[in-house]
């Protein structure tokens, strides 16, 4: 470890002068800031030695190394507090590498699975030397084992004679620790392993070895990684923090950014633990325990831990919690800084640290590098490598320079989300902070899901105003008295009768208070943190330029039967959609009302939503609701906007499934309503916009029809490619991934196409402009299959015509995975299954039955 | 286009127990008070209705309302009691004592289902090693009780409620999940209530680390009066805990609730209490609640 070493900071002529500051302040750093935070660290410990032995009957271990000062520590704090000293500790010999000997005959998977990980960095016979030693295993086998490419667990169960002793060194080494163990536990039922803690490894080998003994953990922190084992973390308790990245409102945690301040400060001088043995008294013995036992660190040798005893050393029973506490707080805080954006006149206290490698490795890992000491590294490489970056940028770079690159190591900053996303405070005020409205007709299987829905929100100061457009209310009541959900934050409106959806939810609104509000339909979803993060979004920086916010949106297919509603599939919604603009606003609606939280005095300035329109009153009301404010987007997908759109559609189907028809007219009435108002008042650049957002959107349309035509024609005709085959390539590439997202098959073949043309009515299309038929097939080819589409729903009458299509297509097959198609059919309405898919089932996805 | 003008005004109605007594209901302890028969009357219906025998009912703000002080404003006050005490620390120091400890006991506790249920009297131990003072467990007994008694008031509703299911033959059980054992409860029960009410079971999961939330309480405290869940009548004010989790094993549950303005005044206490205690430099994230 660290010792009397010349100064090597910043050049090699740094003066004795400059070595004897470092020293000192490397002094005044643990006495002053990491003293304090330990202070209190060590009083929970002591608390929680007690009562795991009184309630849990649990023997406190200090695992060795850092347990040898640990103890130490722990003895000087109980007695400067005047606090008993719990006398039934032991020290626990042993490493990650000596417990996971020790788990090999009853963990082997575990065992091993650790010390594959651990030697990912070399090949099996390094990993053969570590486990040996070099006297039993020479360079020429090392080599030779390396080269077989063998893993840790291929080696161990091969019939290399190095294995079979691998084998039996492992067995030995179980059975001496499993002894050693005994002897310490003395059969009692639990264990308390102290140590500086993170991933709790040991304690994870330990439990699954050894499962008749209740292993717990006290650590200093415990933090883990994404594919950290968390199974036995309930027992780890990180005494000063648990997390897994740092917070800055706790900035105790600024530890996971340099972890080795803390175990470089624990590691004494002496061995790592890697094996025991049988002694002439026929006991266990550590070898390395001696070496460990005998670390006496002073001001000279270890400035650091010195000036923490100094700290401990100066308090008295005078101290109480809350004064420990405070220093703590206050420490922690600079602790922080300190980690999170260190100078250089802070580095060069950790220039001259190293810390030892352990499983068998005998190298020092700095904690900085010079970058003379490594010119053929770039520093961001050297920034990536080191086991302090922040740290590492400040040797790199001047201050105003290792700023933005400490920020971003640290994870903080004003773009970050964790800015944006800090929890509101609950309540905001003496109104709910949300009114959420829940329009709802007739259908309390549904209104069930919503309520619960609302109700498992992990932000809770809202009001639920559910409307019941005029169905039987007694139904509405008893779907919520059913339901567990709590009843005094609803509040029921009965419209009496019906007044449509816009003017159901203007009903909600004027009933309730509530700062945002927000249209949870009554087939529609949240995640649980809806409403956590859309209200820290807007009550945080983004409110001052949003007046509303969407989040990200999945899209759930589901059908409604006998027993309930099940789901069919899901995918994420418009997951195009990155920023909400005017202009695409003005194309179309492309965001569902269940994922958009708003401000209520900006509904209030836009007089609510129009009761006229049937369907699409969102869309009129977002158009009007940019033109005053604009809307964020939250990427995190927590609203899931469901759809009856497979099986019986016509009894269940939501409005946009269900009234597709209705929603094609009111997209000319919304648009041409919002044109004329806004002339009316003047405002003819947002008229313009509306209209020419029609035809952008034709456009759009067009283009993209264009490119699913060319992916067909790529990947089904074999030899009609269109000659814009750039684009084709294109094309093909977003058709893929749309249709890989939607589960959506293809449109139109050219099969299809082909047919068409050849069994299309040649008046009707003379009429419609499209000339004779093979003035028509050749179109077909030249445009996109769509086209076809579009034109047969021009001449719809003479669906009649087409029957039951190509030879290929499958009617009674389409008609009975489509009950509404059925139904329609048997009603008149339409022809045929053909006619239904080709009008309009293929472009909504529907699988086109193909007979073999 | 429907003519809005001629359609009847929508109505809006609160929901609720309380929903009928008016929407400005603002105090549970008076209105239980001035409407004792009424209340009573609308659950015995319910209780009758369900064709339960047994009335269990949930203590704390339930059969005992609490005032508007938060909870975390309790434990400042019953730290200020026992610092006055003699306990040779301050009342930060017992606060945080009684923070640290409470955390540390459900931590370690045995787990019952997803939850562990702590004992008062281990958190009074840990605190007692916190605070370096052997007799700190029995001054804050004291102390707790004495701080409990002047924040809780008997729910004379119930209390009615009670002696009519006694008067006619049917059994009275009380269900708490509390870090207060029976014993203590009791005491509570006894010093609001009076010693006469006819209880036939006092169950805390302290002691059985059985919890209503957990649902794994309901089963065996019917099982002890020799009866099935399903006669069981639980009344409750926490939705998880009194209705669900007791509707999922077959009792029959009425959810009781806090109403919106008590919940009010408690936040306004926290929030009160918040910015006290941190002026006085203690952290209240994770811990401090209404």
């Amino acid at each position: 470890m660290d010792g009397p070493k010349s100064d090597p900071a910043f050049g090699s002529s740094a003066s004795d002068k400059a070595a004897s500051d470092h020293h000192e302040a490397r002094y005044l750093f643990g006495r002053d800031t990491l003293g304090p935070g330990l202070a209190l660290y060590l009083l929970r410990l002591h608390g929680i030695i007690f009562h795991a032995s009184e309630t849990l009957g649990a023997k406190p271990l200090f695992v060795a190394r850092a347990g040898i000062r640990i103890r130490r520590l722990l003895r000087l704090f109980c007695e400067r507090t005047s606090r008993a000293y719990p006398e039934d500790g032991a020290d626990f010999f042993t490493s990650r590498f000596m417990t996971a000997k020790g788990a090999w005959p009853h963990a082997q998977g575990a065992c091993v699975a650790l010390l594959e990980k651990e030697f990912s960095w070399a090949r099996t016979g390094a990993f053969a030397t570590a486990l040996l030693g070099q006297e039993r295993v020479t360079a020429a086998e090392e080599e030779k084992l390396n080269d077989s490419g063998d893993s840790v667990a291929q080696f161990l169960a091969s019939g290399h004679k190095l294995a079979a002793a691998a084998r039996r060194h492992l067995d030995e080494q179980a059975e001496l620790f499993g002894e050693h163990l005994q002897r310490l536990l003395a059969d009692g039922p639990a264990a308390l392993l102290i140590d500086t803690g993170w991933q709790g490894t040991a304690q994870t080998l330990l439990s699954a070895a050894y499962p008749d003994t209740s292993w717990w953990g006290a650590y200093i922190g415990r933090s883990g990684f994404a594919g950290s084992d968390r199974t036995h973390w309930e027992r780890m308790m990180g005494l000063v923090f648990e997390a897994d990245s740092f917070d800055p409102a706790r900035p105790e945690t600024a530890i996971v950014l340099h972890r080795h301040v803390i175990e470089s400060l624990f590691e004494p001088q002496g061995p790592s633990v890697e094996r025991m043995e049988r002694g002439a008294d026929g006991l266990v013995h550590v070898p390395a325990a001696q070496g460990i036992l005998a670390d006496a660190p002073d001001r000279q040798s270890d400035p650091i831990f010195t000036g923490v005893c100094d700290h401990i050393e100066a308090l008295t029973p005078e101290f109480g919690l809350a004064s420990i506490e405070a220093a703590a707080q206050d420490a922690w805080r600079r602790f922080a800084h300190f980690v999170v954006y260190p100078d250089q006149d802070e580095v060069a206290m950790y220039l001259p640290v190293a810390r030892s490698a352990d499983f068998g490795r005998e190298l020092d890992v700095p904690v900085l590098k010079l970058p003379d000491d490594t010119p053929d590294q770039t520093p961001d490489q050297r920034i990536s490598e080191a086991l302090w970056p922040a740290g590492q940028a400040a040797v790199e770079y001047p201050e105003e320079l290792a700023r933005p690159v400490q920020r971003r190591i640290a994870g903080i900053g004003r773009q970050t989300e964790m800015g944006i996303l800090a929890k509101p405070k609950e309540p905001l005020g003496e109104e709910p902070a949300v009114a959420v409205i829940t329009r709802t007709l007739d259908r309390p299987m549904f209104l069930r899901r919503a309520l619960m829905s609302v109700h498992r929100q992990s932000f809770r100061d809202f009001v639920h105003v559910i409307v019941c457009d005029g169905g039987p209310i007694d139904d509405v009541r008893q779907a919520i008295a059913e339901t567990p959900c709590d009843q005094s934050k609803i509040l029921l409106v009965d419209n009496v009768v019906n007044r449509g959806m816009e003017a159901a939810s203007n009903a909600a609104i004027a009933a309730s208070r509530g700062r945002y509000l927000v249209i949870h339909d009554d087939d529609d979803t949240w995640e649980a943190d809806f409403l956590a993060d859309t209200v820290s979004y807007l009550e945080g920086p983004k409110g001052r330029v949003y007046g509303g916010v969407v989040t990200h949106t999945t899209y759930v297919s589901e059908k409604v039967e006998a027993d309930g509603i099940h789901m069919v599939g899901q995918r994420p919604y418009q997951e195009w959609v990155e920023r909400i603009s005017l202009m695409e606003m003005a194309i179309g609606n492309h965001f569902a009302p269940i994922a958009f939280l708003f401000r209520r005095d900006l509904y209030d300035a836009l007089g609510g939503y129009n009761e006229n329109y049937p369907v699409l009153g969102d869309w009129d009301f977002n158009l009007r609701f940019l033109l005053h404010a604009n809307i964020g987007i939250l990427p995190r997908a927590l609203a899931n906007y469901h759809h009856r759109d497979v099986g019986d559609t016509l009894s269940f189907g939501n409005s946009v499934i269900a009234d597709r028809s209705k929603h094609s007219e009111y997209d000319a009435i919304v648009r041409n309503d919002f044109v004329r108002l806004a002339l009316q008042a003047g405002e003819t650049s947002a008229a313009q916009l509306v209209l020419q957002g029609q035809y952008f959107g034709e456009l759009r349309g067009r283009v993209r029809n264009a490119e699913r035509y060319a992916y067909d024609g790529l990947n089904q005709s074999g030899g009609i490619v269109p000659p814009t085959s750039q684009l084709a390539q294109a094309g093909g590439k977003a058709q893929s991934n749309t249709a890989a997202a939607a589960g959506i098959t293809s449109g139109l073949s050219m099969s299809d196409a082909e047919w068409l043309a050849a069994h299309s009515a040649k008046g009707a299309l003379e009429l419609h402009g499209f000339g004779a038929a093979g003035r028509f097939k050749k179109r077909l080819k030249d445009e996109a299959p769509n086209a076809a589409s579009k034109a047969l729903k021009l001449v719809l009458p003479n669906y009649a015509s087409l029957g039951s299509g190509p030879p290929d297509f499958d009617e009674a097959r389409y008609l009975e995975e489509n009950p509404d198609v059925k139904m329609a059919v048997e009603r008149g309405d339409m022809p045929s299954g053909y006619a239904h898919w080709l009008s309009s089932g293929h472009a909504e996805g529907r699988l086109r039955p193909t007979l073999v | 286009m429907l003519d809005q003008a001629a359609l009847p005004d929508p109505v809006a109605t609160p929901l609720g127990f309380f929903a009928p007594f008016g929407e400005d209901v603002e105090d549970r302890v008076a209105l239980c008070s001035a409407k004792a028969d009424a209340i009573a009357d609308r659950l015995d219906a319910a209780m009758a209705a369900s064709g339960a025998s047994v009335l269990s009912l949930d203590v704390f703000d339930t059969l005992l309302l609490r005032s508007d002080r938060s909870e975390a404003g309790r434990f400042w006050d019953m730290a200020e009691a026992a610092s006055a005490e003699g306990l040779g620390a301050g009342p930060e120091d017992v606060l945080l004592a009684r923070v640290q400890a409470t955390a540390l006991c459900y931590r370690t506790a045995e787990k019952s289902g997803l939850y562990g249920e702590a004992h008062i009297r281990d958190i009074y131990r840990q605190m007692g090693v916190l605070l370096a003072r052997d007799d700190a467990p029995s001054v804050l007994a004291r102390v707790e009780r004495e701080v409990e008694t002047a924040n809780l008031h008997r729910n004379d509703a119930l209390a009615e409620l009670i002696t009519r299911c006694a008067a006619r033959g049917q059994r009275v059980m009380l269900l708490t999940d509390m870090y207060l054992g029976a014993e203590d409860v009791a005491r509570l029960v006894t010093a609001l209530c009076g010693g006469d009410l006819p209880i036939a079971a006092l169950r805390s999961s302290a002691d059985l680390h059985h919890s209503k939330r957990s649902g794994t309480a309901f089963s065996p405290a019917a099982e002890a009066l020799g009866v099935a869940t399903q006669e069981i009548f639980h009344i409750g004010d926490n939705v998880e805990s009194d209705v669900a989790a007791a509707r999922a094993v077959g009792c029959h549950a009425l959810h009781f609730p806090i109403l919106r303005a008590e919940r009010r005044r408690r936040s306004a206490d926290l929030e009160r209490t918040i910015v006290a205690l941190q002026k006085r430099g203690i952290r209240t994230d994770g811990w401090a609640k209404v």
